[in-house]
């Protein structure tokens, strides 16, 4: 019961925008990761297996659920997670 | 009213739309795709937007706009896809009783834009390289 607790999984979807897709190769992707998975240490997973630059990974924004949220946010089932550069709209 | 839409943005509708009785000014705002960035000559240019997001966005500055100002009408255009030069990008329109609100709230609204709404710029140049644009230097 309690290893069963341990286990438990969640699935989120990823968007990567404008520069971001470049180091991924997509635009978006969907993963399982452990629960209580903070967005901080997804990012940090994710972006371990690329060649970003720890300058541009500052300049970062990030979206859940469409709403701007700060690296600590722990991540839900079902969560659509975006990795934002900085915009230039306008 | 907000919108973002891959079409010509219709500005001469929108500005008859501000023209009330009870408004003594409007103030608009019309962002247009230039021909150089960063000393270079831009061939084209497209936008990409995460939309459904940057609907929300763009809805809460103007909100924000309302509670912050006494304006009576305004709108917040953004276009994006591909755009060719010379052509309106966004268009912010702003209509109140007197002047002082709608030149305030139209800078406001079109710096949040700037700040705030997921949208990016990806320039081709004249010399073949292209650039995703990230963050505002203006």
């Amino acid at each position: 019961m309690i290893q069963k607790a341990l286990n438990k999984t969640i699935t989120v979807k990823i968007l990567f925008f404008a520069s971001l897709k470049n180091y991924f190769n997509t635009s978006e992707k969907t993963i399982t990761i452990n629960e209580n998975t903070t967005l901080k240490e997804l990012r940090n997973k994710l972006f371990l297996e690329t060649n970003i630059s720890q300058e541009k990974l500052l300049t970062l924004l990030y979206a859940i659920n469409h709403n701007y949220v700060s690296l600590d946010t722990l991540l839900k089932d079902g969560d659509e997670i975006a990795f934002l550069p900085m915009v230039s709209g306008g | 009213m907000i919108d973002i839409t891959e079409n010509v943005i219709p500005i001469g509708k929108y500005h008859k739309e501000l023209c009330l009785l009870d408004c003594g000014g409007i103030v608009a705002f019309e962002g247009r795709i230039r021909n150089h960035n960063d000393g270079k000559e831009v061939k084209d240019l497209s936008y990409e937007c995460y939309k459904p997001m940057g609907l929300k966005v763009l809805d809460e500055i103007v909100q924000e706009a309302y509670k912050k100002w006494d304006i009576k009408k305004s709108f917040a255009i953004h276009r994006i896809g591909n755009i060719p030069l010379g052509e309106i990008a966004v268009w912010v329109g702003v209509a109140s009783h007197h002047r002082k609100e709608a030149f305030e709230v139209c800078r406001f609204i079109i710096d949040e834009i700037k700040q705030k709404v997921p949208i990016w710029k990806y320039e081709t140049y004249t010399d073949g390289s292209k650039s995703w644009i990230e963050g505002c230097k203006h």
